[in-house]
């Protein structure tokens, strides 16, 4: 194990959670909460995209840098052998046009990424990425969401049909506790095979919870009777 | 899929409604949902849903695997009923047959279309290639509208194809969604 991954390995900070893993042989750690400065010093491991219909989501670093500027956004990174970033998991708050934020100021955060490499793909890795990425402190106090747009899956390298990929998703997301919810957002409605998963902290209220529902059709609350 | 159930849907005047598949304990609230239509929203339907028996039949069909029914429930109210149909072998196994009822103070606030939404999903799991819905022009023209903005489209009208209560005929719209298993439209 290289220095760099052993200091990793020993930051004292709790919520710097990290899982060690042996796949094909190889050593993989994924790892929760990276800094900025830790990110800086990985590469990305550029498999070039196989199939004419896919481009990963991000192929940039300093998107993974931008994001774990904020406090309390996680980006949860798989680093295989050479520091390289073999996948990857970005837990933040919505851009401020998402119709999310209405439900209250730092309330709800996206799962805006979920990504694996494509040599390092169905190998359980992505479970693995996601179940750190939501084991955030501030859990059980926030709504997480995930949006699945079909067109961005790699449905020709997963062998599979863009029904297939999303009951995986399902698959994988419910084992993280998130539930599926009707929404009426547009790019979510556009194909029937697109995904709309939420996880409801278990300290978020009941009116929170039915804003959150209104929010999901486009309705803004009616004010209570006085 | 089962488990997927029950959906929540906000109308577009804020009621709440939860969609969940029928079961046989329906019977009655569903015979009560279509006795509670006009005649004129029951005529061209092709069985008569007020008899126990339809309803049972219908109930039966999905018990055997032929087709996928869900209800749309506001209260302890059914307010909408949802058909999936399929035949299990032949040449018209990979298609889908598609029937809606929304009750009247209920249309147009989008239940059809989340209705609608959801059983094209339950086709895609099922692995069917065509979905087919049949509408009396005229009559239907919110639902055929409400189709088309979720890519079904017009196949054919057969001319003169039902008759209403007061003898006169009317045109019969036939349409067509195509169901990819890959994404392919855009």
């Amino acid at each position: 194990m290289g220095g760099f991954l052993r200091t990793l390995m020993e930051m004292p900070d709790r919520n710097r959670r990290m899982q060690e893993l042996s796949i094909q042989g190889k050593m993989v750690f994924v790892r929760a909460f990276l800094s900025a400065e830790e990110i800086a010093r990985l590469s990305f491991n550029e498999s070039m995209p196989k199939y004419a219909r896919y481009r990963p989501l991000i192929r940039d670093k300093e998107i993974l840098i931008k994001a774990a500027s904020d406090p309390d956004a996680n980006v949860t990174l798989a680093i295989g052998p050479d520091r390289e970033i073999i996948g990857m998991g970005i837990l933040q708050y919505p851009s401020l046009e998402e119709r999310w934020n209405q439900v209250g100021e730092r309330l709800v955060m996206e799962v805006s990424a979920l990504e694996v490499s494509g040599s390092w793909r169905s190998l359980g890795l992505s479970g693995h990425i996601l179940r750190l990425l939501v084991d955030h402190p501030l859990k059980e106090e926030r709504i997480f969401y995930m949006v699945g747009f079909s067109w961005t899956w790699d449905i020709d390298g997963k062998g599979t049909t863009a029904m297939g990929y999303r009951n995986m998703l399902i698959h994988i997301f419910s084992r993280e506790g998130f539930r599926m919810y009707q929404t009426n957002e547009p790019n979510v409605m556009l194909r029937p095979e697109n995904l709309f998963m939420a996880r409801i902290g278990a300290h978020i209220s009941e009116e929170v919870q039915k804003r959150f529902k209104w929010i999901r059709f486009g309705l803004e609350m009616p004010l209570p009777v006085p | 899929m089962h488990q997927r159930y029950p959906k929540e849907v906000v109308l577009t005047d804020g009621k709440e409604i939860v969609l969940r598949p029928v079961d046989r304990s329906d019977t009655e609230k569903l015979l009560s949902f279509y006795r509670r239509l006009s005649v004129q929203d029951r005529w061209f339907l092709k069985e008569d849903p007020c008899e126990t028996a339809v309803i049972q039949q219908w109930i039966d069909n999905q018990e055997s695997g032929k087709a996928f029914c869900i209800v749309a429930v506001h209260g302890e109210e059914i307010v909408a009923h949802a058909s999936l149909l399929w035949r299990t072998g032949g040449g018209r196994k990979h298609l889908g047959i598609l029937r809606i009822m929304v009750g009247e103070p209920f249309r147009n606030k989008r239940l059809g279309t989340w209705m609608v939404f959801d059983l094209i999903k339950r086709a895609m799991d099922l692995g069917l290639r065509k979905m087919r819905a049949d509408f009396v022009v005229g009559f239907e023209d919110l639902a055929i509208e409400a189709v088309r903005k979720l890519h079904f489209s017009r196949e054919c009208v057969i001319t003169d194809y039902v008759c209403d209560q007061e003898g006169r005929y009317h045109d019969c719209q036939i349409m067509i969604r195509d169901l990819h298993e890959e994404w392919g439209d855009f």
